[in-house]
């Protein structure tokens, strides 16, 4: 039953960590296409911001219903952790939630109102459209920094909690190397999928227009990635779990280092392919661009599954800390709240795990066959 | 005598604002009536696709296949909408009332489970329809576009399971029968649950029967315990706040030896250990599913969303006619004359049919419900008693009971302590009055609507054109069709009120204990709506005109 939870959990974050790092790489490529495209006069370029654009306005729901999928399952299996988390991450999950009521005004205006809102104020859409795209995940990944070690969150009972709404939001020390390395890497993918998408459709110019940053933000992704490694070394669990493998830090409850290694693994592939694409050409390296995006698309949720499974089997890494001033029965429930082994008894059905089986098969099948049809099938005669 | 006006609303705001957790319910009920706008759309405007693609299959005349095509993008732009409203909305009630958001996961979490494919299924059918719309046959574009209502549809039945369990709880009895009265002094209203044996056996029966606790052994030798609520609600508000079995009223309940072995135990761990069981009994993927309000919930709530989807399309084409029509003026008439017809049907089944089988399970489950809609005292200026001479109540009864002469739930009988207890949140356990209010603006619109519209459908069909003031109201019917549809859903939400879920758990056990100040909450508002604000005015002045 646990297994099972974990799983779904895991499926329906990776589908929608994957379309939401796109999303928030296509609305900062977007805007700065087209206004480049209007500085140089190149209008191939404004082309290229509204095909990403389409596929995001395409992809926008699919994104969002993914990740409610997530928070279903969540509460479904776990909801004394949702309980919980809705109480020690308020602020965080309400500065959230209010960027992605701007993000979508914005990107509403943005599509909607292409060629045909005055230029000035589109763009200043899509400044919008950007800027709310780059907040959103501050909102969230100071929820992921608050599962490492809780800050400014004083737990005195089940029901009496002191949150500090400032220092909860942005005083983690977690909350910046995570957000930088999240900004990066989704610029890096959006940047290096839309490069190998350009390539396989024979728009050359387009694809090496992306090479060069995206080896900047694959660099900036690994400095990141490096200083975030470095503010775990006070979460010991985690830190343990996630470099023990390598000789770095305590022994590994549960060694995830392979997954590390990995994503390293990963990484240089991409950086091997832009190199060479720089080097030899497009057209020549036209199967390695389109490997490297099938690589970024694959580094996206594995980085994702080592920072989730590294803290494994609790929601909250550093649980203890919050917990410490708590009667022991008091503990005990909290302790209880926080532990992935704690699945909700009522979800332990056979039936609903068929039900999940088969409707998640006839809808991927659904899905196959909507991609078949809208790429390759051509338009019947009217 | 009944009261003066101003008595009449010093007594509905009072008693409004005197259950718990006003401004958090007030931001709530903003961010899911948003939501809802939205979703009507989602339900109704496919299905309406749907038929206008059957039409278009009979009569093989285009006008219909491009009618369809241009209901399924309007409906694409909704749904994305419904998609970033419905996550606001999500999350608000996580946020707002983790509480309950944990009682639901934890007991009736399936339906939200089953809406997450209903919910994938109408993405990926919807988009499917949508950019393969010319790359595919009539049928199979047929057959999609079926996909999409039913997942739309699907998706309401597993919200409404829900919702309807807030209304009326699986196992619920109610407080008032039009054969034996008032009820309360019985320990009714009552909800049913199954104990557990080791529980039972901890429990002492004549201790329990003192307390107005029935308990039955069915044919399975199942163990059935029927709890008044007032019980019910107590050990949920005692679960809630961390109370032990030594200070709850288990304690009165338990036999000598059990006392011993459980004063310390949380009163909320055999709390879960009873909803477990039951949820066993009843099979924990269907027990949401036995609220006896559930399909006519469902039923109801899709009918509104065609009513108001039908009325919506009506007013875009007749706005157009007003501002001339331009060359496809025979275009927007034909399109004008469908919608019309179409939620002139709507709305008779929808207030006749739909409504009235509503209107039956909460007359027989929730009585003090029907109470508050009907208005049935002198507290207040009653418009069914004192502005309509009580000829309202009269039909109300021989709709619900059979009979013109059957008695209605007196409002002013119902005990205003009928679930509480001392040291409770709550002190008003009847539905607040203002539903009243709600109820007949919400039906006097609605028949209002429905009258203009089977007259000004006959003279579209007899004369082929309107008048511009007839078109001038079409164009505002979307709104008063909305309005309508919004009422509704003040008087099954408020009108549950005190409780979250009714006889279970009210908002001041719900709501969360670090929540935001009413300074944060007004904060939220004003950012809400102004980007609501700012997104209509760009719509309008750079979209739309």
């Amino acid at each position: 039953m646990q297994e099972a939870a974990v799983f779904w959990l895991a499926f329906s974050f990776g589908i929608h960590i994957v379309l939401v790092n796109l999303g928030i790489g296509i609305s900062v490529l977007a805007p700065i296409l087209k206004v480049l495209s209007e500085k140089w006069g190149r209008p191939e370029l404004k082309e290229e911001a509204y095909r990403l654009l389409r596929f995001y306005a395409a992809t926008y729901a699919l994104g969002g219903v993914f990740g409610t999928a997530f928070t279903v399952y969540l509460l479904s299996y776990y909801p004394e952790f949702v309980g919980l988390a809705g109480k020690i991450a308020l602020y965080n999950f309400a500065f959230a939630i209010a960027m992605i009521a701007l993000h979508f005004l914005s990107l509403t205006a943005y599509y909607y109102g292409w060629n045909k809102l005055e230029p000035r104020i589109h763009n200043a859409f899509g400044i919008l459209l950007a800027a709310s795209a780059l907040l959103i995940p501050l909102g969230f990944r100071s929820v992921f920094a608050q599962l490492n070690e809780p800050v400014g969150v004083e737990i005195q009972g089940l029901n009496q909690i002191v949150l500090n709404p400032l220092k909860a939001l942005l005083g983690n020390p977690h909350l910046w190397p995570l957000y930088v390395k999240s900004i990066t890497a989704s610029l890096a993918l959006t940047l290096i999928a839309a490069a190998g998408w350009a390539a396989l459709k024979g728009r050359s110019e387009i694809a090496r227009l992306y090479l060069k940053p995206a080896i900047a933000m694959l660099v900036l992704v690994a400095l990141a990635g490096l200083w975030y490694g470095w503010s775990l070394r006070t979460v010991e669990y985690k830190f343990n779990n996630i470099f023990g493998g390598l000789g770095i830090g305590g022994e590994p409850a549960l060694n995830l280092s392979w997954l590390l290694a990995l994503k390293v693994l990963l990484w240089l592939v991409q950086l091997a392919a832009i190199g060479y694409a720089l080097k030899a050409g497009i057209t020549r390296a036209k199967p390695l661009l389109v490997a490297a995006a099938a690589a970024a698309i694959v580094t996206v949720p594995a980085g994702e599954y080592l920072n989730a499974f590294s803290q494994y089997p609790y929601f909250i890494a550093d649980y203890q800390a919050i917990l410490e001033n708590l009667p022991p029965q008091e503990r005990a429930a909290l302790e209880q709240a926080v532990s992935l082994l704690n699945v909700n008894v009522n979800t332990a059905s056979q039936a609903l795990f068929i039900y999940t089986i088969t409707a998640t098969l006839v809808l991927i099948g659904a899905a196959l066959l909507y991609a078949y049809t809208t790429i390759y099938k051509p338009a019947k005669p009217a | 005598m009944p009261a003066g006006p101003l008595e009449t609303i010093r007594f509905m705001i009072e008693q409004w604002a005197s259950y718990p957790e006003a401004s958090s319910r007030l931001i709530s009920a903003i961010g899911i009536d948003v939501h809802w706008i939205i979703l009507q759309y989602v339900v109704g405007l496919p299905f309406i696709a749907f038929i206008a693609q059957l039409i278009y299959l009979k009569t093989r005349d285009r006008f219909w296949l491009d009618l369809a095509r241009k209901l399924v993008k309007g409906f694409v732009i909704v749904f994305a909408v419904g998609a970033a409203t419905g996550t606001a909305a999500e999350f608000g009630l996580i946020l707002l009332w983790p509480n309950f958001t944990e009682a639901g996961g934890k007991w009736v979490y399936f339906p939200f489970y089953a809406e997450i494919y209903a919910f994938i299924m109408e993405v990926v059918f919807v988009y499917f329809l949508y950019y393969g719309w010319g790359k595919v046959g009539d049928k199979t574009r047929l057959i999609l576009t079926m996909l999409v209502f039913v997942g739309a549809w699907y998706s309401a039945a597993m919200i409404m399971a829900v919702n309807s369990f807030m209304v009326a709880p699986t196992g619920l009895e109610p407080g008032w029968t039009p054969d034996q009265g008032a009820l309360y002094d019985q320990g009714y209203p009552r909800i049913s649950v199954y104990v557990p044996p080791e529980i039972a056996q901890a429990l002492d029966p004549e201790k329990l029967a003192a307390a107005g606790i029935v308990v039955r052994t069915t044919a399975d030798g199942l163990i059935e315990a029927s709890l008044p609520i007032k019980v019910t609600y107590r050990l949920f508000w005692e679960a809630a706040n961390g109370y032990r079995i030594e200070d709850s009223i288990l304690w009165g309940l338990l036999t000598e030896e059990a006392k011993q072995q459980l004063a310390g135990t949380p009163v909320s761990e055999v709390l879960d250990a009873i909803m477990n069981y039951t949820l066993e009994v009843y099979d924990p993927l269907l027990y949401t599913f036995h609220s006896p309000v559930w399909l006519a919930s469902v039923a109801h709530t899709i009918g509104a969303g065609v009513v108001v989807s039908a009325y919506t399309v009506a007013g875009v084409y007749a706005l157009r006619l007003l501002r001339g029509g331009g060359a496809g003026r025979e275009y927007s008439l034909r399109a004008l004359k469908f919608a019309l017809t179409f939620a002139m049907i709507a709305i008779v089944v929808q207030g006749a049919l739909l409504g009235h089988e509503q209107a039956l399970v909460i007359a027989h489950y929730v009585p003090e419900k029907l109470a508050a809609i009907e208005g049935t005292t002198d507290q207040v200026i009653s418009i069914s008693r004192h502005i309509l001479l009580g000829l309202p109540e009269r039909l109300v009864a021989f709709l619900a009971y059979g009979s013109f002469n059957a008695p209605l739930p007196e409002y002013d009988e119902i005990p205003q302590d009928y679930c509480s207890f001392p040291g409770a949140p709550v002190t008003e356990c009847r539905p607040p009055i203002l539903v009243h209010y709600a109820y007949y603006t919400k039906v006097g619109l609605a028949v209002a609507l429905a009258l203009f519209s089977i007259y000004a459908a006959a003279v579209l069909h007899r004369k082929g054109e309107l008048g511009k003031r007839s078109l001038a109201v079409i164009a505002a019917s979307p709104v008063m069709a909305q309005l309508v549809s919004t009422l509704g859903w003040v008087v099954r939400e408020v009108g549950r009120k005190p409780f979250t879920i009714y006889g279970i758990f009210t908002p001041a056990e719900a709501a969360n204990p670090a929540g935001p100040d009413m300074l944060s909450l007004a904060l939220i508002g004003i950012y809400l709506v102004v980007l609501l604000a700012v997104l209509a005015w760009a719509v309008w002045r750079f979209l739309w005109r």
